[in-house]
């Protein structure tokens, strides 16, 4: 499954992991991962540790992410290990509009 | 023929509802009981005696369904049914088989020579009629099929042309008006008909060239169609003599508000000025631009700075490019990111490493471009690239500088007014909007409306861009000129320059423009007045006309050269320029 979501036990943080490419074919259900959740969750956690490409139309779709919290009052944390997933992140500075966690790359 | 329908000839005429059933048997008695069970069913029946008249009536007069014994002389029904399914091609027309057999071996091959199903005998009605229906459902099925394929390709081919026309369109509006592109380089490969790739280059009313490159979320028409509006902004404004970050504003507030909240478009914006070896560059998202210079040299990269254009909710870009400085040998590489995710048939990306090394090569018969291109089309091969890719490639020569543009067409084609007649427009601007506001494309803007003055409108863009600087950069932030004398001066100069403006509280500056007109024309008063100490002027214009002076000599050189006269008063923080023009 290329995206799979996770919820925290008190229904306060959902996370979504994305593996593989993170590219405009993930569109929908991506969107599915989050619009239809019953919870009203705090925190909105994507989680790219096995994402291994990502392209302009992601970026977007996590804008898309980020007004979705914002109008629920959450707020969205991006977890991504060091290398070309964060150099795209930073490379548009979206560590200015998210929070962007970044952990060493685990051989 | 036997048409085999009972009753009269009126029957046998008319085409029965449920279509014509082929019935191959030798022996007759077969051949009635199933045609009066078909009959039955609503079918016109057609019979043949072997498996090769069988065929030959299906090759004049068709079937919609066929019923063959499988031992006949001549010709034996699996035979029979092979070329019978050869005959129907691509239209699929059930072949049942009738049969007294029951080992398996000759069942399975019936289906292997091409047959739907099999009837054995004797037969019966309910089993016929059930055997019957399978058969046209799957008959059915495919028809519904077929029909949806070719109202597919129609609508395909529909499509494709109605991208073509568009792509014209787009590309008189975006491409077309695109100057110096005989002298830079540019590698396109979009992924599709339309690129998501904007590449635009204008020039200023001084001369200057300014570049964008945009990349948009996504590619294809819905990514393109958002550089139309780009496209109109970029040019109006470069015309008129805006500055980048203006430029870049306008067009970041019209993406956000045009485009959908998850699409926006990564830029870069060069404003190349060859002639004094400088650039301004701003990179919103984009990958790193190179100066490379001799030898293959990567000297300088200018990294992403802020985010990308048209994001709602963040309106907070300052839109400042970085001043770098540019050697007659130095080229500047603009690239998407398309390039670098570029894959090969193994799936490996191009990545910034072999962008590199393949710059980095001292080689003289090739220019860095060449040899990019040349190994990212060994390293991709031919397939389709999944993102556009786009590489631009600006020498800094000085054979870049160019003339203004040609003035566009004034909106307003007043009469020539009479002699004495005059026009006054005042700007004046206080710290507030000084930290906000470029009057000078204003005030050019007021002048191109008017003919014949739109035809003077390097020369008055000079004398007012003069004018302006020395008020606000001497006058108002008494910045010292003698900095750009220094190494990296321009730079270090630029920079305070910004510094200063950002945290200005005070301060003046107004400017008159006088216009009156005479029998050969006019003359343009062009009045600035500023809230500052003042220069020794005396000193200066003593100076300039004598050849010495440094940068502010420089200025007022060009400004007497221009104008009919120039005259500083009070403390040197007025100054009243006179422009002849003819009309």
């Amino acid at each position: 499954m290329q995206i799979s979501t996770r919820e925290s036990a008190n229904g306060k943080e959902l996370t979504i992991s994305i593996a593989g490419r993170f590219d405009h074919t993930l569109q929908q259900a991506f969107r599915n991962a989050y619009r239809f959740h019953n919870g009203r969750p705090v925190l909105y956690r994507v989680d790219l540790e096995r994402t291994e490409y990502m392209d302009s139309s992601a970026l977007g779709m996590l804008l898309l992410l980020r007004d979705h919290a914002r109008a629920g009052g959450a707020e969205v944390q991006i977890r991504t290990p060091a290398g070309r997933i964060l150099e795209i992140l930073q490379m548009a500075h979206f560590e200015r509009m998210f929070n962007i966690i970044s952990s060493p790359r685990q051989s | 023929m036997n048409s085999g329908a009972a009753g009269c000839e009126d029957d046998a005429a008319v085409p029965s509802p449920r279509g014509r059933a082929l019935v191959v048997d030798d022996q007759a008695s077969n051949r009635s009981l199933l045609e009066a069970l078909l009959v039955r069913e609503g079918f016109e029946v057609v019979h043949a005696t072997d498996g090769a008249h069988g065929t030959e009536l299906f090759g004049r007069y068709g079937a919609d369904i066929v019923f063959l014994d499988v031992l006949m002389p001549v010709m034996d029904g699996y035979e029979a049914a092979r070329r019978i399914k050869d005959l129907a091609g691509d239209s699929f027309v059930p072949v049942i088989f009738i049969t007294a057999l029951s080992d398996k071996r000759s069942l399975a091959r019936c289906v292997e020579a091409g047959g739907d199903d099999f009837l054995s005998k004797p037969f019966d009605a309910t089993i016929l009629r059930a055997r019957i229906h399978a058969a046209e459902r799957v008959r059915d099925l495919h028809r519904e099929l077929r029909r949806r394929n070719t109202e597919l390709s129609r609508l395909h081919a529909h499509l494709q042309r109605e991208q073509e026309i568009a792509e014209r369109i787009y590309s008189a509006a975006v491409n077309q008006p695109n100057v110096a592109l005989d002298r830079i380089r540019t590698l396109l490969r979009p992924a599709a008909t339309f690129s998501g790739d904007v590449l635009l280059t204008a020039r200023r009313p001084s001369g200057e060239l300014n570049v964008l490159l945009g990349d948009f979320t996504g590619h294809g028409l819905t990514a393109a169609v958002g550089a139309l509006p780009v496209s109109e902004v970029f040019r109006a404004m470069t015309d008129k003599g805006f500055a980048a970050a203006d430029i870049l504003r306008e067009i970041d507030r019209k993406l956000t508000t045009l485009l959908p909240p998850s699409m926006f478009m990564a830029a870069c914006f060069v404003t190349l000025n060859p002639a004094q070896g400088q650039a301004m560059i701003w990179n919103g998202g984009m990958p790193d631009l190179l100066v490379v210079g001799a030898h293959g040299r990567i000297r300088r990269r200018v990294a992403s700075m802020e985010h990308p254009l048209g994001i709602e909710g963040e309106q907070d870009s300052a839109f400042l490019p970085v001043h770098v400085e540019l050697g007659h040998d130095d080229t500047l590489l603009l690239l998407s990111d398309g390039l670098l995710d570029a894959r090969n048939p193994a799936g490996d990306m191009f990545g910034r490493s072999r962008l590199e090394a393949s710059i980095e090569v001292d080689h003289a018969a090739t220019t860095a471009f060449d040899r990019v291109a040349i190994a990212l089309s060994r390293f991709c091969g031919s397939d389709a690239p999944d993102d556009d890719i786009t590489l631009v490639a600006i020498p800094c020569a000085p054979e870049m500088a160019g003339d203004a543009a040609r003035a566009p067409e004034p909106a307003v084609l007043p009469q020539m007014c009479a002699t004495g007649c005059q026009w006054r427009w005042t700007i004046e601007l206080d710290a507030d909007c000084l930290r906000r506001i470029d009057p000078v494309p204003v005030a050019m803007a007021q002048l191109q409306a008017l003919r014949p003055l739109d035809r003077h409108r390097e020369a008055l863009y000079t004398v007012l861009s003069e004018l302006f600087s020395n008020a606000l950069e001497h006058g108002i932030l008494e910045l010292d000129p003698a900095i750009k004398l220094r190494r990296d001066g321009f730079g270090a100069y630029y920079e305070e320059r910004q510094r200063r403006l950002s945290e200005l509280t005070d301060g003046r500056i107004r400017i008159d423009l006088i216009n009156v007109y005479d029998a050969a024309g006019g003359r343009l008063l062009i009045h600035f007045q500023d809230s500052g100490k003042g220069f020794r002027h005396e000193s200066v214009c003593r100076n300039a006309s004598g050849g010495a002076g440094g940068r502010a000599g420089q200025g007022i050189q060009v400004l007497l050269g221009l104008c009919e006269s120039l005259h500083y008063q009070g403390t040197g923080n007025r100054v009243e320029a006179v422009y002849a023009w003819e009309g």
